[in-house]
């Protein structure tokens, strides 16, 4: 559902892929692991874009 | 989440004591008479997890503190006991990706004597990782509610902890059962896991929207062209100030050597010029020496006039002072003394004066001169011979200075003859060409020296531009470059954020279908209605949405038929009838019936089991947290009666991996052969006679 969506909306398969990292990482904050996600969140998505960019 | 135990300390009726819950068979039983306490496990849990106002139950407490009543009354009315302490601790345990993870949370409460409520609440939380290693003490009231709230939120616990009431009220439209429904559904539909996602995401785009106003600009293209132009004027402008100064360094050596080979060749004009001005200087040492002489001559002349008779006189008045000398004359004497003497008939020695006395000074005052002239010439001589001294000897330096003076012009004169035979023996003409080229060549040389110096200046300022423009260019560059990687994450979280949101309104309505779906199901397995077309349904799409309703399905195919659309689109302006699942929507709202306590409570356990069914389904999808509740049902098989009694007996077991099960011993004793084989461990509430305190024992 998520490739589906995904390319609905334009986003490229990277960025897909790099969507269903965010929602396990914040499926496993939801599931316990309760420190805050948005640096993690930043670091995914800093590296992702940066090698996207390269 | 699933319960492992809970243990009491003087809390309500309870007192001391604590119940296990088993795992491997999914019915947890406890069994009490009416008033023995099954409720206050209930509460109790309720109590831990998200705390509970007791006063909320004064109707049915007189003592409504987590202190035991007859504790309370105690510390009220014994002087000796000044304080007491309740405490609950739950026992949880909480999957995750086959991590488990054992969480033993507290809930303690102080009380002091003539204090009505207690003085301290405090929550402790301690967990525990799945080989047993435990973690440091999470210590923060808030932090702890917050964990609490993220594993077993507040909402779910009216959709998971069911009292008679609650079992019968579900299904009614009252906001609190709308409320449950709600907060339930939003759980196991993950809402909060994408509330929460959408939360980071809007953090993140904060956090890099300050990012980019921190860089500062959002787009550099044009002004790093200009930059460009810029360096590349200033580009220009160096090479040609560095040509011009290469030139002058070339230039300004040769015009420096051929001033220095000028002014080798000059150096016998200097020597001429030289010897001229010391002629000069002479020249006119000499003038000032022969006025100065003249001057001296002028003096003397004028001395000579004035002062030159004492000097003369010389001779004559050594002749007078030899006359005077030859003929002395008594010093006084004069005609005026003698002519006095002969006025006194006597001598001053008492005699007369006789006659021959008398014509010898007759005689001398004829002779003698009025005043001693003796006396007189000499002083005058003195004086003389003074003054004559004092010229002389005037006069003597200034010949003397006139004589230093024509010495010094003697030499002079003869200085300057020779200097004028030496400036007379060099060439003059070549030299004075020499030096003219020299004199032009040094004005061209300090100007072009000054052109190096202003060259230079010009290429300093121009280096300084180039390096201050190109820094910004780099700046801008790496800032340009900073932005647009911030811009492609601030695109990536647009995206993002838009996949949130459409994965949630996807996953809602799907999750809706699916929970009517085990509803349905459900609801086919315990009511005695449903062969009779009797169903249930959660709405979603209308206003009030999470409405429990029933209807029969005879009704539906009635209400498609017959139902004009027109009455519907009034009735149901917020539904898209065009839309099928709103349509049906529309007709289940408009032939939805109403509920006996029986049906209530049978629909309450079928939304309860599909709600537990599909939160703890395994789905593959990537955003799908299955999750894990204890049910807790308290008396749910009250007040129903026939095959609804029966078949939700004797399904009770599929409901939940765990069931925590209270009902009175009668109840369950007519049921037991439908649940038996189901049951783990069963426990009893003893309520101690004339005490409030429950015992609680195990079987």
């Amino acid at each position: 559902m998520i490739n589906e969506i995904g390319k609905e909306i334009g986003m490229t398969p990277k960025e897909i892929k790099l969507f269903k990292q965010i929602l396990a990482l914040i499926n496993d904050k939801e599931n316990g692991m309760y420190e805050s996600v948005q640096k993690e969140l930043d670091r995914l998505i800093s590296e992702e874009v940066r090698n996207a960019s390269e | 989440m699933l319960l492992n135990k809970i243990q009491f300390k003087n809390y309500r009726c309870f007192l001391d004591g604590e119940i296990e819950f088993q795992s491997d068979k999914p019915i947890n039983l406890i069994l009490g008479i009416n008033g023995s306490g099954k409720t206050e496990l209930l509460y109790a849990i309720w109590y831990v997890l998200h705390g509970f106002d007791f006063h909320s139950l004064k109707a049915k407490e007189n003592d409504p503190y987590s202190l035991n009543s007859q504790l309370y009354q105690r510390l009220q009315s014994d002087p000796k006991i000044y304080n007491e302490s309740s405490e609950v601790t739950l026992t949880f345990e909480h999957k995750h990706k086959d991590k488990k993870r054992t969480y033993v949370l507290t809930r303690r409460e102080d009380y002091e004597k003539n204090k009505k409520n207690s003085v301290n609440e405090q929550i402790t939380l301690y967990t525990y990782n799945e080989h047993g290693e435990k973690s440091p003490l999470n210590s923060g009231q808030q932090k702890i509610a917050e964990i609490i709230e993220q594993i077993i939120p507040f909402k779910v616990l009216s959709g998971i902890m069911f009292d008679g009431e609650r079992m019968m009220n579900l299904s009614s439209e009252d906001e609190k059962s709308i409320k449950a429904i709600e907060g339930t559904i939003e759980d196991v539909t993950n809402l909060k896991l994408f509330t929460s996602l959408i939360n980071d995401l809007d953090s993140l785009d904060r956090m890099y929207q300050t990012e980019i106003r921190k860089i500062g600009r959002k787009t550099s293209q044009e002004e790093l062209e200009e930059i460009s132009d810029t360096i590349l004027k200033f580009k220009v402008e160096q090479t040609e100030k560095r040509g011009e100064q290469q030139r002058l360094k070339i230039e300004l050596p040769k015009l420096e050597k051929r001033i220095l080979n000028l002014s080798e060749d000059l150096k016998g004009f200097v020597e001429s010029k030289m010897l001229e001005n010391e002629r000069i200087f002479n020249r006119n040492q000499l003038e000032k020496l022969e006025n100065d002489l003249e001057k001296i001559k002028n003096s003397l002349q004028d001395k000579e006039f004035k002062n030159i008779s004492p000097i003369l006189a010389k001779g004559l008045l050594e002749e007078v002072d030899k006359l005077i000398e030859s003929n002395p004359l008594p010093q006084g004497l004069t005609s005026n003394a003698v002519a006095s003497i002969l006025e006194n008939p006597d001598c001053i020695c008492g005699r007369p004066h006789d006659e021959s006395t008398r014509r010898t000074m007759k005689e001398l005052v004829r002779k003698l001169p009025p005043e001693n002239l003796n006396a007189l010439i000499n002083e005058w001589s003195v004086d003389l011979k003074g003054l004559a001294k004092s010229k002389n000897s005037e006069i003597d330096e200034i010949f003397d200075n006139m004589t230093a003076k024509q010495s010094e012009i003697a030499e002079l004169k003869q200085e300057i003859n020779k200097l004028s035979t030496k400036i007379s023996n060099i060439d003059n003409a070549d030299l004075v060409a020499k030096e003219h080229e020299k004199e032009n060549l040094e004005r061209q040389y300090r100007k072009e020296k000054d052109n190096l110096q202003n060259v230079e200046k010009e290429l300093s300022y121009i280096i300084s531009e180039i390096t201050a423009w190109t820094k910004r260019q780099e700046e801008l560059t790496k800032a340009d470059s900073k932005t647009r990687l911030i811009q492609e994450k601030l695109s990536f979280l647009k995206k993002a954020e838009l996949m949130v949101d459409k994965i949630k309104e996807i996953n809602m309505n799907r999750a809706l279908k699916e929970i009517n779906e085990f509803m349905s199901t459900a609801y086919a397995d315990i009511s005695e209605d449903y062969p009779r077309g009797r169903r249930v349904y959660i709405t979603q799409y209308i206003k009030d949405k999470y409405k429990l309703v029933a209807y029969y399905e005879n009704d539906l195919k009635v209400a498609r038929t017959s139902v004009e659309l027109g009455n519907l689109r009034k009735k149901y302006k917020e539904l898209d009838l065009d839309n099928p699942h709103h349509l049906n929507e529309a007709y289940i709202m408009d032939i939805a019936t109403n509920n006996s306590t029986g049906q209530s409570k049978i629909m309450t356990m079928s939304f309860v089991k599909a709600i537990l069914d599909f939160s703890s389904q395994n789905r593959n999808d990537e955003f799908s947290v299955k999750r894990q509740y204890p049910l807790v049902l308290d008396a749910p098989f009250s007040e129903i009666s026939g095959d609804n009694l029966i078949k939700s007996a004797k399904n009770l077991y599929k409901f939940n991996e765990q069931i925590i099960l209270l009902s009175d011993p009668n109840t369950y004793e007519g049921l037991q052969e439908h649940m038996n084989k189901n049951i783990g461990k069963v426990y009893y509430f003893d309520k101690n006679d004339g005490e409030s305190s429950t015992t609680i024992r195990k079987e």
